[in-house]
């Protein structure tokens, strides 16, 4: 009985497992989370030029059109940052809009189409026409790069 | 031999005239002790995997996603800068060289490459790419007619799809040339 009362003060110890486990789901959650929000990818079948000149992305910062199209290649709408603009003429001038006010917030951003291979070029050309107007308004004389995105060689799909 | 020491004990108290159970008490405490000490020493270093299996298991689910998120697609490089107009000279004097144009036209199910210049004309995308290295200035092609940088024009008809003015684009960055851009609407 006396040694239990000299046996001296119980040691605490901190169980930090869970807390580290909690603390990688999270990061992993965010960092999963503002991939998703940044990218805006669309799933598309884009086109697969072979042999390939295209590169893979840089890490600059990006703006990224998607075309919404349907089998025949007509393009019913544009989707910029999770918001839907119809391809018809006042659609494809605010998505100029919101695409200045994007270069405008961050100049060196690149601006990324993506659009599906049957697309028809003349849903194509009206918006290719209202980026370069969309950089010039948002900073005179800016120049935006544009990036056609395609598919790798390497992609199975 | 537990159970003889402390009766053993437990006499020895009791001829003494004292508590007899102060000393067997004493002894089944100690053996505790010896038991908890040994326990202890039994246990040696053990090495805890399971949080570095968790981070593992974290960090490959991270990458796996990134990787597939990232990695999915190239992309063709061309200036907005550049479109519809030719190449500002810085010299004023000089006079702006006017862009080469190709043209792609959807007959039936085929696109048909022109260029819209005295040349050998295209059937394919690959011919077109072979076409234009083959006219490309180089120090290896003196002979060549286009500098690198000679601005050219891709002009698709309304139905061509997509994937074939890409293609073409990506045969002309291919070629080697640099400034490429796509007619405005017509």
């Amino acid at each position: 009985m006396k040694s239990m009362l000299t046996r001296g003060p119980v040691k605490i110890e901190a169980v930090i497992t869970p807390l580290i486990d909690i603390a990688m789901l999270l990061v992993v959650f965010f960092a999963l989370v503002s991939q998703i929000g940044i990218t805006d990818f669309v799933k598309l079948n884009l086109p697969k030029p072979s042999p390939t000149a295209a590169v893979a992305p840089h890490n600059e910062p990006r703006i990224v059109i998607n075309a919404i199209a349907n089998e025949q290649g007509e393009v019913s709408a544009w989707r910029f940052l999770n918001d839907d603009y119809l391809a018809d003429p006042a659609g494809i001038q605010s998505l100029c809009n919101a695409v200045t006010a994007s270069i405008r917030a961050n100049p060196a951003a690149e601006v990324h189409l993506r659009a599906d291979s049957n697309v028809k070029y003349t849903y194509i050309s009206p918006v290719l026409d209202q980026v370069g107007k969309a950089a010039t308004k948002a900073i005179p004389g800016h120049l935006v790069k544009l990036r056609l995105a395609v598919q790798p060689e390497h992609h199975g799909g | 031999m537990a159970e003889a020491a402390i009766l053993a004990a437990a006499l020895d108290q009791l001829a003494r005239g004292t508590d007899p159970m102060e000393a067997p008490l004493q002894i089944l405490d100690d053996k505790l002790a010896e038991k908890r000490a040994a326990r202890r020493g039994n246990r040696g270093i053990k090495l805890n995997v399971i949080p570095m299996i968790d981070v593992t298991f974290f960090l490959l689910v991270f990458f796996v996603c990134a990787n597939k998120t990232l990695d999915r697609e190239e992309f063709l490089r061309t200036d907005l800068s550049q479109r519809g107009g030719a190449v500002v000279s810085p010299n004023s004097l000089a006079l702006d060289e006017p862009p080469l144009r190709i043209e792609l036209l959807r007959i039936g199910q085929q696109t048909k490459i022109k260029i819209i210049a005295p040349m050998a004309q295209p059937d394919t995308f690959e011919q077109l790419t072979a076409i234009f290295n083959s006219k490309r200035y180089s120090t290896e092609n003196p002979s060549g007619l286009f500098p690198a940088d000679q601005p050219i024009e891709l002009a698709p008809s309304q139905d061509v799809p997509w994937d074939d003015a890409v293609a073409a684009f990506n045969g002309l960055v291919r070629a080697g040339y640099q400034q490429i851009h796509f007619a405005g609407p017509q």
